[in-house]
Order: C-alpha cells, then structure tokens, then sequence
C-alpha cells in the first residue's frame, strides 16, 4: 500500500485506534509488515493468537502487567556495552525480572496452544541476583548482604554514628547546664553584647567556639571534641570504602545482566508482541469486528461491511450507518447507481477491509472471505497528487499508471469514477479499455462508474446501488434539502445482469435539493 | 503546642512550605519540621515542586541547600539529584514523572545524608507523588512548594502550608511585616459558595457570573491584560467575576473603575494568585473589595529568619514580637536562632 491508499481507504485512522501499551508494543506495531498471498498460514496463525486473547479471561491480567512494564531496553544496551548500572537501572531490570514471571505464569494458565510461541523465558537466577535477603520485594538496595566487607563497613559507620550522636549530646547537655544557655538545632547560640558577662563566660569555654558576630550578637556554637573530630574522620573513610564496595558490587550485577542480555532482549520482544496482539484483540472487540476467512482464490466476500471511520463520523451525528453486502467473484467489477449512493464509500470499505486483514487484524464485518494481495490500490478522490500540482485527472492517471504496472502481482484495485471528469467519449474510451486489460490479470478490479455499456459484459459483474426509494413521488416538498436524502437513499448493493441502462437519479436528487423547476424541466426535455 | 504536634493532631498528611523570597529560611525550616518529626518518630516523606532551570541551581550550587535526611524518610526526586546524593537509598518506584533533571524517582532512605530534592513540576503529578509517599508508609508529606502564576500552586494542593518569611524581603522591618502580612491575609482568604466553585470548575476560563447562574466568557488570553475587556461585561446582574490566574495592580484596577464592582465578589484561584501592589490592594479592601477563592489555603504558621544573605539583620527577638503583633492567632517560630519553646 502506498501512504495514498493508506490515507485513502482510512487505514491510518484505524491504525492509530490499535493502542498497544508498552514501548515494545508500539515497537512492534510500527514495524508491523502486511501479510501477503503466500503468508495465509502465517496468517491464519495470527488470527488465531487474537481469537486466543479475546476469548480468554486472563487479557484483563495480561493487561494488568503490561501497564507496569518499562523499556529497559537502554539499561540492556549499558550492560551490553560494559558500563556499571545505577540502582535505579538495577531496579528496573529487577522488576522486569518480576513481571515477566507474573506474565508468564498468567500465559501459562491460558491453555491454547496458538499462544505456545508465545513463551517468555523467566530467568530467576538472575532474579536472585538482585534480591541477595529473599525479600521477594519489588523494591531495590545495595543490600548488606551482598558482601561481608560491605556488611562490616555499614555496621562499623552505624556505631560511629551512635557514638558521636552520644558525644555530641553529653557535650550539648554539659554545656547548657554549665552555662545556663539553649542551643539551638544547629547547636548555636545567641548571645545579646549587652550580656558582658556571659560572653566573658562563654570565650573561655573550651567546647565553644565563635561563630559569628554582629553589632547586636555573637554567636557560639559547639566545637567539636578531638574524639569526636577523630570518629567523622573515621565515619568519612568508611563512606569512601563504602563506596567503593558498592560500586563492586554494581559492577558484579551488570556483568550478570549482560550475560543474560540476549534473553531479557528475547523477552521484551514477545512482550511486544502480545501487547500488539492484545491491542488487536481490544479493538477488534471494540469494534464487534470478526475473523475474516482467509482463501487462496481471487474472491473478496464480505456480509454486512463496515467503514469504521465514516461509522463513526455518522454515530457522532446520531445518524445510523448501513452495513453493505458484497460478493466479488470476477476479476473486474462495477459499482453503478445513484449519486449520493455511497458508491465511494464501499470502495473504500472494500480497500479498508482488505487493508485490516493483510494486517491481521480483525475485520469490521458480519462475516468476510477474501484472499490476501500482494498490492492494495486506490484512486478516488485523490487530495495529495492535486495538493503536488496535478489536476483531478492528471493524479487518476497516476494512480492508474503504478495499478497497472503491478497487475502482474495479485492487486486489489479500486478505482472511483475513472475518467469522470474527462470529457464522456474518451473517458468511456479509456475505462473500457482499463477493464478490458484488468480483467485478464490475476487481480481484483472494482470501479465505481457511470458511463453504460462498460458493464456489458459478462466476464464483469455489475453491482447496483438500490438508490432513492421515496415513499411518494410528489412527496417531497420544499424543506427537504441535500441533507435529507440520506433519508431515502438505499444504499444496499444489488447485482444485477447488465440491463443496458444505469438508473438515473441525478435529477430527482438535483429536485429534491431544490434546483430551480424551470432548470429541472427543461433537462427532462432533453431526456426524452 | 509544638509546630509537628499540631500537624499529626489535625491529621494534616500534606504540608507545603513556602518561602516568600529566596533564602527567607525554606530550607532551614523543612530540615527544623524534618528534626521535629523524628523526635517524635513520625515518618515523613519529602518532595519539592520542580521548576525550569532547577539543574542551573545544580551547576552553580547556589541555590537549593541540601536538605538532610535520615534513615527511614521517604523522597521523591529526580534522577540526577538521587545520583548526586550522598545518602543511601532504596529505589521504591520509578514513576515515569519526568522533569528537566530526569525520572521522579521514590525511595527510601537507608543511611543519612543530604540529597537536593526536584520533584513534579504539575498539580497532578504531585498529587500522585504524595499519594505513593503515603503509600509507602509517610505518615506526613513535607513539598518544599513554590507559588506559580500560572500552575497550581503547593499550598492549593496540600491540607496546610507553612510560610517562610525573613529579613531578605526588606532592609526596612516595616516592609517584613507588611508583606508577610499581606502574604497571609492573601492565602487566609475565605472560600466561596459550592455551587459558584461548581460554575467555575465547569468553566474553568475566567467569567462572569449573574444572579440567575448565567455565565459569560469574555475573549481573552490571558486575564493580566484583559481587566478592560471583564469590566465592560459587568453589569447590574452580575454577581461574582472568576479571574483565572494572575490578578495584578492593571487588572484590579480596570476592575475598580466598574460602578458596580462594590458589590459583586471577586473570585480566584487561590491566595498565591494575588501579585498587587500592597497600598492599593490595602485600599480597595476598606473600600470595600470582596474577595473569595476557590481552593481555600490553611496557613499553619509562619517561620521567621532575622538573617538576610546581604549581611544584615534583625533582633530576632523583636522581629518575632512585631510579628506577633501583625499576625494574630498564627503561629510564629524562629527556626534559624532557637525554635519553638516547649
């Protein structure tokens, strides 16, 4: 599919409503490639994991963790590449650790053997790795019991701690009851200069030391002692050793998670590709869309078919959509009848529909049967070509152009009113000629037209729109407008064998939209 | 009654500490509260709301003090700080809040140290932080807040606020007092009826609202320059005006040209809105100005540091009585020389 059809049969909007959770699910979906004629097992495999998923209860658990799965991807590629990991890389290895087991142990109690290829490798030895206490916490610290050094150090800064906390009370508490003064929390005081005699007091105190002055104040604080002095220097070196230790230990970890590098790598990988299929599961539920029938002959049948986008459009203005049936059995068909028939509407549904399927996704049908494409054209009303430059015409050709230089691999090709706005007799010319040539190739053509006689034909099936059904032909009066033939249109498909004559509701549409009645009669002069 | 033992007693679980300039004593007054809470081994959490450019303050140190913390306290900070910190820690959750120093990160504390804390920058997010302190087992949250003019701001959000105020704001004593005033008379404002807080909530745009629950919405970007543009919309029906944002000197002032303001309430976000000129705002008042908000501010107490960092200072003993003076029936507490009496 180029960007144009994609665009053009409202693929991107469905696409977008596909909202895996994880960075490895939209990973895996913007790498997503379309299954064509050949892959129909591969295929077949696909729909079957979204049909696993749907129907099983556990989605909603699978769902559960995979809103709490980070892209650790980065911290593998650290590992990968020698560097030490951070605690909090560690934590989030650990707890990929964790949630990969719990994944795990949900997909294992779904017993469907579609989701077998599915299997995520726990890896609780590295898990251990990371929780030394067996604290079975979610959480991570450089654990004491990662080495007996780091142990000792810890234990020996916590006594230190104790011990000048000690000191520095007995010292605080000496000092105040000496000198009949309240620290403050950062063990200064304030002293007024009015106090003469305390100040014389507090110089010789030798646990006090000057730590500011103004012309109001000064300000002592404790100095202190050579013990304590002895004990922070002491307490500053364990810190080093500390972490130096921890550092080790780091180190020692992330050599572990590279070694295991290719299996986290592994797993992050079918996480992407369950919340993918999850994700296709979800809208194909949302959407009440079903598992199209996948067939190696050229046929695309499809009951009760849906474009999602205008659907939704449509149920925005209260207004209910028509499921449309069709059954494509020949190379080459027609779409004919009414304007405002919807006729472009179905081609898209049709590009739509085959779109969905090449992707594996679900389809928005009743019920559908179709082969896969190699190449999925469109050409209708074509905005990015005319946006380049080109006229109305020139981007047909265009489109037609690349359709027909692939018609040697299996196309769908859809075509909106080929020629249409060319003058009749050479676009009559150039559309019969069009469908003379698809009709040999191994492709499904369908064009919306309005000339006769291209229908004529019995290698080409011709599909009618219902068209105007008013209840009254005098009914309608003047506050009907363009918006209310919506009302009347039937836009059901009928085959019909080719009558030589396309039913013509142009000009009732143009009465009912209320044209001047002089203009109206004098056309239906020049029909007679 | 001890500042912390009025926190647990009205069961306040968030608090923010706002300072109203830099190096009015935030700091000094989280790590005071921090102090207090463990002597009475309360569990705290502490978290800050971060701001653009806060990895500058990083760069030169200047700004931000470390806060230091113990074992058992539960933080929440981004990445970069926790790695510069030298306190131990145990990663709890890494929240996929992201800020300009990285990930929010909420650990707990497992060796003391000091760490500079960066929180969430948005209402939201420092909802959920505070939400998953708790979880944790924080029985009070600190936020070391900030007052925005455009987002919300901490003390809307948390049950209390403590407000930091000192000799940085003025050589002049008077002019301490009078800010730190008007600072309180500010957040202290009453807030306004449900059903008109339920209008604006839906709204949510600055408005007009008549006696018949009518709205308009006039066609402004922003409230700061527009007080022309509400006042022509007043009219004798009206009955409260919402101004979303910041409510400056211009804007009251347009307003205060309407004939019919005198009689209509003012509402606003919250107090940390108001940026007027005092003398004005003063004057509007007696004259009758009527203002009300919508997220109501609990103004716990206010922390005084008498030293400026430009060297001068104030007897902190007289700075505490004039404040006491000015600011009747809240508590005031001189964190930098001594605390709070027993």
């Amino acid at each position: 599919m180029t960007e144009n059809t994609i665009k053009n049969v409202n693929f991107d909007y469905i696409f977008n409503e596909v909202k895996p959770i994880t960075e490895y699910g939209i990973r895996t979906k913007q790498e997503a490639k379309p299954f064509i004629k050949g892959q129909e097992a591969d295929l077949k495999a696909e729909f079957n994991k979204i049909g696993a998923f749907i129907e099983s209860r556990q989605r909603r658990d699978i769902i559960d963790v995979l809103k709490h799965i980070k892209n650790i991807l980065e911290t593998i590629q650290r590992a990968k590449s020698n560097q030490v990991l951070d605690e909090v890389e560690l934590f989030e290895i650990k707890n990929f650790l964790i949630l990969v087991e719990k994944m795990d142990k949900i997909l294992r109690g779904i017993s469907n053997n579609d989701l077998k290829l599915l299997q995520l490798t726990p890896l609780p030895q590295l898990y251990e790795k990371l929780d030394p206490a067996h604290e079975k916490l979610n959480t991570f610290y450089i654990y004491d019991e990662y080495s007996q050094k780091l142990k000792k150090i810890r234990n020996e800064k916590r006594q230190i701690e104790k011990n000048i906390s000690l000191l520095k009370k007995r010292i605080r508490e000496e000092i105040q009851e000496k000198h009949n003064i309240k620290l403050n929390l950062k063990d200064e005081v304030t002293i007024s200069k009015s106090q003469k005699d305390k100040i014389n007091e507090l110089n010789k105190e030798v646990n006090l030391r000057l730590f500011g002055e103004n012309y109001l104040n000064i300000i002592y604080k404790i100095k202190n002692s050579e013990e304590i002095d002895d004990l922070e220097k002491r307490y500053e070196e364990l810190t080093f050793e500390e972490d130096d230790e921890e550092y080790k230990i780091r180190q020692k970890l992330s050599v572990s998670i590279k070694e295991f590098s290719h299996i986290l790598q592994k797993n992050t990988e079918i996480i992407g590709e369950i919340d993918y299929l999850i994700a296709k599961a979800n809208y194909a539920q949302k959407t009440c869309s079903v598992e199209p029938e996948i067939i190696n002959e050229l046929q695309i049948t499809i009951k009760g078919g849906r474009n999602l986008k205008l659907e939704k459009i449509l149920k925005d203005k209260h207004i209910e959509y028509v499921p449309i049936d069709l059954n494509l059995n020949k190379n080459v068909s027609c779409i004919t009848g009414a304007n405002m028939g919807g006729k472009t509407v179905t081609l898209r549904m049709i590009g739509q529909i085959a779109a969905m399927a090449s992707f594996g996704m679900f389809v928005p049908c009743e019920y559908a049967r179709l082969c896969l494409f190699e190449r999925i054209f469109i050409s209708a009303g074509d905005n990015q070509s005319i946006e380049k430059g080109l006229s109305t015409f020139g981007a047909e050709i265009v489109n037609l152009k690349e359709a027909i230089k692939s018609s040697d691999l299996r196309c769908l090709i859809l075509i909106d009113e080929l020629a249409g706005g060319t003058n009749p007799k050479e676009g009559y010319a150039i559309t019969k000629a069009v469908v003379n040539y698809l009709k040999k190739k191994d492709c499904i053509t369908v064009l919306t037209t309005h000339y006769d006689n291209i229908a004529n034909d019995e290698d080409i099936k011709n599909l009618q729109v219902k068209g105007l059904s008013l209840p009254d032909e005098t009914d309608f009066s003047k506050q009907d407008n363009i918006d209310s033939i919506q009302k009347y249109m039937d836009y059901r498909l009928i085959e019909v064998n080719y009558s030589g004559d396309i039913p013509k509701d142009a000009l009732r549409i143009a009465k009912m939209a209320g044209i001047d009645e002089e203009i109206i009669k004098d056309a239906e002069n020049y029909l007679k | 009654m001890r500042l912390i033992e009025t926190i647990k007693q009205n069961n306040y679980e968030t608090v923010s500490i706002i300072g109203l300039a830099k190096n009015a004593g935030k700091t000094v007054t989280l790590n005071y509260l921090i102090e207090e809470a463990i002597n009475l081994n309360i569990k705290t959490g502490i978290t800050s709301t971060g701001r653009d450019g806060e990895n500058t303050d990083l760069i030169t140190k200047t700004q931000k003090p470390a806060i230091s913390v113990t074992e058992g306290m539960y933080v929440a900070t981004a990445k970069k700080t926790l790695m510069l910190s030298n306190a131990k820690a145990e990663i709890l959750e890494t929240t996929g809040i992201s800020t300009a120093m990285g990930e929010v990160i909420i650990i707990r504390v497992r060796q003391k140290g000091n760490i500079q804390i960066a929180g969430p920058v948005s209402a939201k997010d420092m909802k959920y932080v505070a939400r998953r302190l708790k979880y944790y087992g924080a029985e009070v949250v600190f936020i070391d807040g900030a007052i925005d003019r455009k987002a919300v701001s901490s003390p809307a959000i948390t049950d209390a606020c403590v407000i930091a105020t000192g000799a940085v704001l003025s050589r002049d004593m008077k002019k301490v007092l009078e800010k730190t005033a008007h600072a309180v008379e500010c957040y202290s404002l009453t807030g306004t009826d449900e059903h008109v807080k339920n209008i604006v909530r839906k709204i949510n745009k600055t408005c007009i609202i008549s006696e018949d629950g009518k709205t308009l919405v006039p066609d402004i970007k922003t409230s700061i320059t527009s007080g022309k543009k509400i006042s022509e919309m007043i009219s004798e029906k009206t009955t409260h005006v919402f101004v979303k944002g910041a409510v400056t000197s211009a804007l009251l002032k347009d307003l205060w040209e309407n004939k019919y303001l005198r009689g209509i309430k003012l509402i606003i976000e919250d107090g940390t809105k108001i940026f007027t000129d005092i003398n004005m705002w003063n004057e509007m008042r007696r004259k009758g100005l009527k203002v009300e908000t919508i997220n109501t501010i609990n103004v716990l107490a206010v922390t005084l540091n008498p030293v400026s960092p430009e060297g001068y200072f104030f007897d902190s003993e007289v700075l505490k009585e004039n404040m006491k003076k000015v600011l009747t029936g809240i508590k005031i507490v001189d964190v930098v020389s001594g605390g709070e009496e027993d």
